[in-house]
């Protein structure tokens, strides 16, 4: 008598002729969060695509007719979870790869080209302060050179001692691990500039400027012992790349911080957000470009030690650069 | 768990809408539950990758090639780690996943493989630096430490006012972290009555046009308690006061008859299936009552 004057009540009848349904989900549920959705075989994939869409609909219209807080709760976590699993990740990496190089990345860098150029005017500007500044005193090598870097190279070593770094014979044993350090702490100070830049471009810029200075310094020191071709060789085989990924990270960054400080009609977070799809790409470009200057710097410019020979491969990746990003993508286009 | 089936749930919530357009609310993860997940993940990686070189130099004895695989193990575990974790297990690392916590789109639908690398990326300026930054603060000189500090707070600052705890990289990204859902399916309340054979109780329309929604739910947390106190014999639990109860909604529908203290839970019981009823039946008639204020505001 009690169930019958109960069942009269409609939420209660709803609920209770789904609770199996639900306990169903839940235990499919249980084992694609387990084992990922791949665990799955097709019935199951389809039951739990069909079960999800369905407990969807129970939650919404439990939140019409049903006054069971415990019900809703319920239906609101299943739901979710459900949601989470049936929304996992799914683009392929292959099609996402052959995308990214083909055709995202260099229209991302085309469009991106005053962030790029700005940066490049950063890292140029540094420079030539590094240059100027050298001239009027030698000892500001000391400010912008971080010790470590110089590792014995400034205005009080001798000339043979510079001329040797340039031009040593490689211990062939060490540079696997040369390139692996130079490609890992590069790459790293490139994500950094990039994520820098979000913080209102400022950050990103006084870093670029900074690598500028030590850039410019160098060079002042090397002219200054009629080195300068040599040292431009030296730097070329793998600079080119390298230096071209550190104007791309940070004209990636100053994307960002762009969006901050000039958001347009967007909320900030939106722009931040827009920006992003562009920027992302920009710091991959980068990291890419960094491994292949840490295999150029690695083994090449310790390998190879004719002036001439590095500067034409320093060059030509870079000319190589420009043109994926100037041409790749406009053919696909056009296809 | 159970003990705090009723507790309100901590925290933000967030709403998602699925693209069946059903709106599913998230609960967000505070700082320190991101914090802890981060350093989860860096004593993690830091472990295996120490055992890794180790194991190495045991096996093979030291070469210079085990110095390279160091740099790149370091390396790895700074970004790709996370980027990786993320992608393999549907934006949890392993961090992550022992805390409960998981990265999602804000927007709804699939967390892209764009949205896992902009929110990692972030990670070298935003998470990394003010973690290094923190020694600096604490032992460099004034201007140093100074700079240090602002860095580190500017960077807490930016999730801290954010409503829904992003930072910068998750902006970006479009994502949030959330705390895995979690569903325990409580028993009908309306059907709670059968097991204290009630039914005894009848109550007229009129008693019924005092409460809404917010007292029927507070209603079903008390009978709800009740249920699981007797069923799995928690003494801890502490004892609703179920006279206070049957006294103040006698009060309120002015219900004349005394119930005696054996009879409290089947009164409470039978009182929830007539009220639940009834307001379920006027919201269906568009009468929605959100509490007991929907007299005085005119909605009847």
């Amino acid at each position: 008598m009690q169930m019958e004057e109960i069942t009269t009540l409609r939420s209660v009848r709803f609920r209770h002729e789904r609770e199996a349904d639900w306990a169903a989900l839940e235990a499919l549920l249980a084992r694609a969060e387990r084992g990922g959705a791949q665990g799955l075989d097709w019935n199951e994939a389809r039951q739990l695509a069909r079960s999800y869409q369905q407990t969807s609909n129970a939650l919404s219209v439990a939140r019409e007719i049903s006054l069971d807080k415990s019900l809703v709760d319920y239906l609101e976590a299943l739901v979710a979870r459900a949601y989470l699993v049936v929304y996992a990740p799914q683009q392929s990496a292959g099609g996402l790869t052959r995308a990214f190089f083909l055709d995202r990345a260099p229209r991302a860098v085309r469009a991106c080209w005053l962030d790029i150029l700005i940066g490049t005017l950063a890292m140029a500007i540094g420079a030539f302060v590094g240059f100027g500044l050298f001239f009027q005193d030698p000892a500001w090598f000391h400010v912008f050179v971080p010790g470590g870097l110089a590792a014995g190279r400034g205005p009080g070593a001798s000339t043979e001692t510079l001329r040797e770094i340039l031009f040593q014979a490689p211990e062939a044993s060490g540079l696997g691990v040369f390139a692996a350090y130079l490609f890992s702490h590069n790459t790293r100070v490139a994500i950094f500039i990039f994520g820098l830049g979000a913080f209102a471009c400022v950050p990103a810029i006084l870093l670029t400027i900074y690598n500028g200075t030590i850039l410019g310094a160098f060079f002042a020191l090397y002219v200054d012992r009629d080195m300068g071709w040599e040292l431009g060789g030296w730097l070329s085989i793998h600079g080119v790349t390298e230096l071209g990924a550190i104007c791309v990270a940070a004209g990636g960054g100053i994307r960002l911080g762009r969006a901050v400080l000039f958001p347009g009609p967007y909320r900030r977070r939106d722009a931040l957000r827009l920006a992003g799809r562009d920027a992302v790409k920009l710091a991959l470009v980068a990291a890419l470009m960094l491994v292949a200057a840490a295999a150029l710097e690695g083994f090449g410019r310790q390998l190879i030690v004719s002036t001439e020979m590095r500067y034409l491969i320093g060059w030509g990746a870079g000319v190589g650069w420009i043109s994926w990003f100037a041409m790749g993508g406009r053919a696909w286009q056009g296809r | 768990m159970a003990g705090s089936v009723r507790a309100e749930p901590v925290g933000r919530i967030r709403e998602i809408t699925s693209p069946e357009g059903v709106p599913i609310p998230f609960r967000v993860a505070g700082l320190p539950v991101r914090f802890g997940a981060q350093l989860l993940d860096l004593v993690l990686t830091m472990l295996f990758l120490g055992a890794l070189v180790l194991c190495c130099v045991l096996i093979f004895g030291f070469a210079p090639w085990q110095m390279s695989l160091f740099v790149l193990g370091f390396f790895v575990c700074r970004i790709p780690y996370y980027i990786f974790t993320e992608l393999i297990w549907n934006g949890a690392t392993l961090g992550k996943r022992m805390l409960g916590v998981r990265v999602v789109s804000q927007t709804g639908g699939t967390l892209s493989v764009h949205s896992v690398v902009a929110r990692n990326l972030m990670k070298e300026a935003e998470v990394f630096l003010p973690l290094g930054l923190i020694f600096v603060a604490a032992e460099g000189d004034g201007l140093q430490s100074a700079l240090a500090g602002m860095w580190c707070l500017i960077c807490l600052a930016i999730p801290m006012f954010s409503k829904t705890r992003q930072r910068l990289g998750d902006m970006i990204a479009g994502t949030i972290v959330i705390h895995q859902p979690d569903a325990v399916l409580l028993p009908d309340a309306a059907r709670l009555g059968d097991a204290t054979q009630s039914g005894r109780f009848a109550f007229s329309d009129d008693q019924l046009e005092h409460y809404g929604a917010y007292e029927l739910q507070t209603l079903e947390g008390v009978l709800q308690r009740l249920s699981l106190r007797r069923q799995r014999r928690r003494r801890k639990m502490r004892d609703p006061d179920l006279e206070g109860v049957v006294n103040a909604i006698r009060n309120k529908i002015g219900y004349g008859d005394p119930v005696p203290s054996v009879d409290h839970e089947a009164f409470l019981a039978d009182f929830y299936a007539a009220q639940r009823k009834h307001l379920e039946t006027r919201q269906l008639f568009g009468d929605r009552r959100i509490d007991k204020y929907h007299v005085r505001d005119g909605t009847q």
